[in-house]
Order: structure tokens, then C-alpha cells, then sequence
């Protein structure tokens, strides 16, 4: 099942790369909303959400 | 090319020292806010470039050749090597809070020059030093966490102290922050019925992505997007309905125990249902809301209108009383320095990071970003009138409950406020009353609503600004709130399955209600403390809560100074060493004078014995004798608290300088 906020998505591997620098910037740019957003680790499935979220229990969560 | 870019630099720091200069050395004349910005940008450029680098090449000796836990261990789980962007995202999501949006505000109270100072310096020096170190300490132990690092390289009493640390200070946090939603939507039955009405709209999200349209994330999104732009509207349609207004207009008790049910309900119910959607919808507002909060700085750039230094610096603050030192650097706190950032440096971060050097970028760089949130909540009050922002965050207790009465107060202690002026603006912001609306909120809403409405449609749409930013802040806070409770559930799960086995499954139901109901209830009754205090709460939690959260980033510093002791020259410790000496000094400092001072708005154990003394002459009315009784002990549970933070905090420093002697011998 796909899971395009959970932090397994495979886009998140690639190397950011462009022809320009405003390609380059919008790539990065995006790749960083995405994980700002992805941090709510927002899945398609809720087993999975829970189940990640309960095994990261320890490390994560909003600070101050 | 190299002689160019030196240049550059070269210019960036004039810039940078010519602006600082500006800002500390301008005295009555207007000076605009874009000083801020620009001195803080190069401060922070200057950090990054050299002092960052220094770290990374000459103390950590980043390599990128040394596989990171997440390319060793990588398990599609929990550990997944991802594009450094995004890593930063994720880091920056995880930490930014609203700790660097309330504490500038309530430190202004002093001027606006110690809080930027701080801010600018602390962070490059300290805040951002102690994040980065964490970062690669854990990247270089397979992503151990902080507690775990600290038994393992301090000792075991040490980590000990460390986990009981870490959930005391979790639960102050949640009350406090619980406080400031309680201030911010009292009275206000717009702010009311728009913060409610998201709770429903991400269940709905949640239901719609997960039952009605499984894996739609796009459409729930504008779903829930459009939702809340109606919520914010109906709002106004509420508040000016006589019949529905009623069912808003709730007292602070009542919203209190709303937030602790919330709470409750949202650490036991599955996250898909609730948490998650929520957060998610979270995240767009906040990173657009901080996004447009620096565009209307940068077109707006309005003049700051506090003065750099008030008479409040001798420790007589109507906000919170305390001087100047420690009182503004514990109250700062997340803009500068922040102990919570280790637990993300050291949690999911590090399982995350596919190359080493990265780790300076995330773990440095975010906190540069935080810091400039911090800087951004400053202008957001030093933009308002100083007789403003005295109204607004006063307890009534010092300024009475009429304009009239404040008015002369408040133009008594040298800020000139206008009483007709101060009805005008609550009438355009759309609210019945600004007086005592304290925790930070409604002033940095009303900041924010100034730069919003100048910058686009004007003081028609100051109302609908105004809401929004309180929308924007309580989506903030109820965030951490309810992701904190869920962590803390676990953490209690842990420490119970400790004694009995079955009470540490996470899928267990009897116990996780029994884990949620004990954790909501520690943050649950230092919320309910904050509503009965009667100098309204902020002024007794926000010092407590900085000592706790300052506290946490001194255990982090010892850790960071005992890994580089070991692991790199001796002289290089002093890195992280330094800002640890001034959080030592800061906080112990602090917490002395909260539990020990003679001055009753200032020491617990004082106000709780001036209490006890009235009780026994029969000063105190009946109908108030109980609550009195609850507020003397609620002052010697404080103080009870702020000790254990502090013998926790010795405990693991003296353990760790054990280990320095022991080092340092060879």
C-alpha cells in the first residue's frame, strides 16, 4: 500500500537534482514540506499509523 | 572566486554588527523592525558558516564515508536513509513548537533588548550547539536515545535521574501550554467555537481518508482546509448570535476540564481517528501562518514601539515578577535553547539521516530556523504599544478590571494607554475585552493581526486576523498537547510494565486508559492549578516550566560535553561546556529564588506562607477558604517540583563530572 506522508516513501531517497537553480530550489523546497507535513506521518492505513507511531513513541512528538 | 566570497562575508558581518549596533544602541528615536530581521539573518549566516562548521570539521570530524544507522540498519521502519530536505522538515516540524512563540512575548516585558540579544546569541552559542551535538552522538550510537546515551556514558543513576527528569518536565510542559489555550479563548466565544470546531473536522478527515475515500489524502485535505476557513467565519456568525453565543462563552474551569477531556480522548482513541488528522491539518497552518507572519514583517516592517529596556528589569514585572537575570533567559527559553530538542535529536531524526555531514545542516540549521520564529514573536509584541501589551498580559489583580482603571495604572508605571484608544482596537479585533487576556497568545494574536491586516485588507479584516492567528496558535499548542500525552501514555506504559508485564502492551485496553487517565491527570492538575491561581497563573507556571525545560538541555549539555571529552581534544568540550556553565548559573539561580524568595509573587514557599498566615488571622473570606487552602498547597507543590528538578539535574552533572576527572586523567 502506498503511504505518501509515512517517512518510507522512496521519493525521499532520490537525490535532489535540476538543471537550474530554481529547479533546485523548488526541489528542495518541496522535499522539506514534505517532510514538515510527513511528520504528522499521516498514512492511508490506520493499523500502520498506530503501529508507528506506538514504536516511535519514544523519540517522538512535538517539543515546546 | 575564494577572495570574493570572503569579501561577501566580510560585508555580511558588518552588516550584521552594524544592525545589532542599531538595535542596542537606539535610544527614543523610531526603529523599524527590519533591523531585527536583517541582524539576526547575517548572526545566524555567521553561526552557520564558521562556528557550525568549526564543529562539524574540528570536533565531530564529520565524515561522509561513515555509513549513519540509517544506511547500516536500515529496515523501512523505523530506520530509512531520506533525502536531507526532507530529514530537515521532519526535524523542524518536531521541534518547532509554541514555546518560541509565547516566551519572547511574556520576555518583552523587560524591552526588547535582552530578548533579541538572547535569542540571537543564545541560539548560535547554545541552543543550536546542544541540538547538533545530540544529533551526532546518537547518529554515532545507532540512534540511541537521549536516556539511553546517558546511561551509557554517564551511568546508570545518571540515566536514571534522566527518565524521571524527562517525564516531570513533560507533564509541566503539557499544563502550562494547556494554560495558555485556557487564557487565549476565554471570553472569546469565536475563538471558542473555531479552535472547537477543528476537533470535529479532523475526525471527519480521518474518517473520509480511512472509510469514505481511502488514501483521497488530496481531497480530505482541501476538505479539511475548507472547513476550517468556514469554522473561522461561523465563528463571527456565532459570537454575534445572541441565542448560540451563550454555549461558547464558557468560563476558564470549564475550557480547562474541556482541554483535559480532549486530552484524555485523544491519547486513548486510535491516531488515524483523531491525532493524526489533526496534526496534519496542523502543519499547513502553521508553516503557512509563520511563512506570512515574515512576509508581513518584511512588507510591513512597522517600527518597534517598546522601548529596548523597562524599569521591569528590577524584578517588579507585571507579567511575571523576577529580574532581569535569570528571569528573561529561563522565560525565553525554546527561542534560545531548548532541552527538548535533545529527545528529537536523539529520536527519530538520526534513524533518518543518510550521510553523516547532513547532521550539520538538521541539527545546527533547524535551530537557527526556531530561533528566527522566536525573533518573529518578539516583533509581534515590541510592534504594539507598550501600553497594549501591559494591558493585554497584566493580571487584573494589578491593573483592576475596567479600561479606565488600567488606563491610569498602566500610564502610571510611564506607558501612556488610552482608554478609548485600547476599546477601539477590541472592537476591531472583535472581542469583548483585552484586559488580563494573559499567557502570551492574545498579544502575539494581536501583533499579528496589526502586520497581517496592514499588509492585506486593512483594519476592516483585523477581526478575522485576529481569530485566525488564535486559531493558528491554540492548533499549535493542542498539537504538542495531545501528541506529548500520547508519548507521555507510553512512556508511563514503559515504567509500568516495569512492575507488571501485560500493563507495558501498548495494545492493552485497561492500560491504556490507566496510563492516559495517569498522565492526563499530573498535566491535568497543574493546568487546574494555573486557572484557580490568583495571579492568573502565568506568572507561577511559565518560570516553572522554563526551569524544567532549561533544566532538561543542561542534562543534554553534560551528555554532549562527557562525548566530546571522550571522543575528541579536551579543549574542544568547552563547546558544549560554556553554555552549559550559564544554564547551571541561570537555572539554579532561578530555582532558588522561585522556591526560596521573600518576595511573595516571586517565591513559593512565600506566597504559600503569607496564605497560611491570613488563614490563621481570618483575613480570608469564607466562601474563600477552601481555595485558599488548595493555592497554599499548590505553591508548596511547586516548590516541591522545582527542587526535584533541580536535585535530578545535580544528580546527573555531578555524576557526568565524575567521568570528565575520570577522562581527562586518562
Amino acid at each position: 500500500m502506498r503511504t505518501s506522508f509515512a517517512p518510507s516513501n522512496p521519493e525521499r531517497e532520490q537525490p535532489l537534482r535540476g538543471p537550474t537553480s530554481l529547479r533546485r530550489f523548488l526541489a528542495a523546497l518541496r522535499a522539506f514540506l514534505h517532510g514538515f507535513v510527513g511528520h504528522t506521518a499521516l498514512p492511508h492505513d490506520c493499523a500502520a499509523a498506530r503501529h508507528a507511531l506506538d514504536r516511535q513513541a519514544s523519540g517522538r512528538g512535538r517539543c515546546c | 572566486m575564494g577572495a570574493l566570497r570572503g569579501l561577501l562575508w566580510v560585508v555580511v558581518s558588518i552588516l550584521g554588527a552594524f544592525s545589532l549596533g542599531t538595535i542596542a544602541l537606539a535610544r527614543g528615536e523610531a526603529l523599524s523592525s527590519a533591523w531585527f530581521l536583517v541582524a539576526a539573518v547575517c548572526i545566524y549566516a555567521l553561526g552557520y558558516r564558521f562556528y557550525s562548521r568549526f564543529l562539524a570539521l574540528r570536533v565531530f570530524a564529520l565524515d561522509a564515508s561513515r555509513p549513519t544507522p540509517a544506511v547500516r540498519l536500515a529496515d523501512g521502519k523505523d530506520f530509512i536513509p531520506s533525502n536531507r530536505w526532507v530529514v530537515f522538515g521532519h526535524h523542524f516540524a518536531a521541534i518547532a513548537g509554541p514555546g518560541p512563540l509565547v516566551g519572547p512575548i511574556l520576555a518583552a516585558q523587560f524591552g526588547y533588548l535582552p530578548g533579541t540579544l538572547y535569542i540571537v546569541i543564545g541560539v548560535v552559542l547554545g541552543g543550536a550547539v546542544q541540538d547538533f551535538t545530540i544529533l551526532v552522538g546518537s547518529l554515532r550510537r545507532d540512534g540511541k536515545s537521549l536516556g539511553q546515551m546517558v546511561r551509557d556514558e554517564i551511568g546508570p543513576i545518571g540515566g536514571a535521574a534522566a527518565l524521571v527528569g524527562v517525564l516531570a518536565i513533560m507533564i509541566i510542559l503539557i499544563g502550562v501550554l494547556g494554560l495558555v489555550v485556557v487564557n487565549a479563548m476565554f471570553g472569546s466565544p469565536w475563538a471558542t467555537s473555531t479552535v472547537g470546531a477543528t476537533i470535529p473536522i479532523a475526525i471527519l478527515m480521518g474518517i473520509y481518508m480511512t472509510r469514505i475515500r481511502p488514501g483521497r489524502v488530496l481531497e480530505a485535505t482541501v476538505l479539511g482546509l475548507g472547513l476550517v476557513v468556514l469554522a473561522l467565519f461561523g465563528g463571527r456568525w456565532i459570537d454575534e448570535n445572541e441565542a448560540l453565543r451563550v454555549y461558547f462563552d464558557l468560563d476558564k474551569r470549564t475550557i480547562a476540564l474541556s482541554i483535559i477531556a480532549y486530552g484524555f480522548i485523544a491519547s486513548v482513541l486510535p491516531v488515524w481517528l483523531l491525532l493524526a488528522p489533526r496534526d496534519y491539518l496542523s502543519a499547513f497552518i502553521k508553516i503557512g501562518t509563520v511563512a506570512l507572519l515574515a512576509a508581513g514583517l518584511l512588507i510591513v516592517h512597522p517600527p518597534v514601539q517598546l522601548p529596548a529596556l523597562t524599569q521591569f528589569i528590577d524584578g517588579s514585572g507585571p507579567v511575571f515578577a523576577g529580574k532581569l537575570f535569570p528571569f528573561c533567559f529561563i522565560t525565553i527559553a525554546c527561542g534560545a535553547i531548548s532541552g527538548f530538542h535533545a529527545l528529537i535529536s536523539s529520536g527519530t531524526t538520526p534513524k533518518l539521516l543518510a550521510s553523516e555531514p547532513d547532521a550539520r545542516m538538521i541539527g545546527y540549521g533547524a535551530m537557527l530556523m526556531e530561533s528566527f520564529v522566536a525573533i518573529m514573536a518578539l516583533l509581534s509584541a515590541a510592534v504594539m504599544e507598550p501600553g497594549v501589551y501591559f494591558a493585554i498580559n497584566s493580571p487584573a489583580s494589578l491593573i483592576g478590571t475596567s479600561v479606565a482603571e488600567a488606563a491610569t495604572t498602566i500610564s502610571g508605571w510611564g506607558f501612556p494607554l488610552d482608554a478609548a484608544a485600547l476599546e477601539r482596537l477590541t472592537s476591531e479585533i472583535g472581542e469583548h475585552s483585552l484586559l488580563s487576556r494573559t499567557g502570551g497568545a492574545p498579544s502575539l494574536a494581536v501583533g499579528m493581526a496589526e502586520i497581517f491586516s496592514q499588509a492585506l485588507g486593512g483594519p476592516a479584516v483585523k477581526a478575522i486576523w485576529y481569530h485566525f492567528a488564535i486559531m493558528f496558535e491554540a492548533l499549535f499548542i493542542l498539537t504538542t498537547l495531545d501528541a506529548g500525552t500520547r508519548v507521555g501514555r507510553f512512556m508511563v506504559q514503559d515504567l509500568l510494565g516495569q512492575m507488571y508485564a501485560p500493563l507495558g502492551r501498548t495494545s492493552n485496553l485497561f492500560s491504556n486508559l490507566l496510563a492516559s487517565a495517569l498522565i492526563v491527570s499530573g498535566w491535568g492538575y497543574f493546568l487546574y492549578q494555573g486557572v484557580v491561581d490568583p495571579l492568573g497563573g502565568i506568572n507561577t507556571l511559565w518560570p516553572l516550566f522554563g526551569i524544567a525545560n532549561q533544566l532538561l538541555a543542561a542534562t543534554a549539555l553534560a551528555l554532549a560535553t562527557t562525548i566530546v571529552l571522550k571522543t575528541a581534544r579536551p579543549i574542544y568540550a568547552l563547546a558544549p561546556a560554556l553554555p552549559l556553565a550559564w544554564l547551571l548559573s541561570v537555572t539554579m539561580t532561578a530555582g532558588v529564588q522561585k522556591i526560596w524568595d521573600p518576595d511573595r509573587r516571586i517565591g513559593f514557599l512565600a506566597q504559600a506562607d503569607h496564605l497560611a498566615g491570613q488563614l490563621a488571622s481570618g483575613l480570608i473570606a469564607p466562601d474563600k477558604l477552601a481555595e485558599t487552602q488548595i493555592v497554599i498547597f499548590n505553591n508548596r507543590l511547586d516548590a516541591a517540583v522545582t527542587a526535584l528538578f533541580m536535585v535530578l539535574v545535580t544528580v546527573v552533572v555531578c555524576d557526568a563530572a565524575r567521568v570528565w576527572r575520570r577522562t581527562l586523567r586518562g
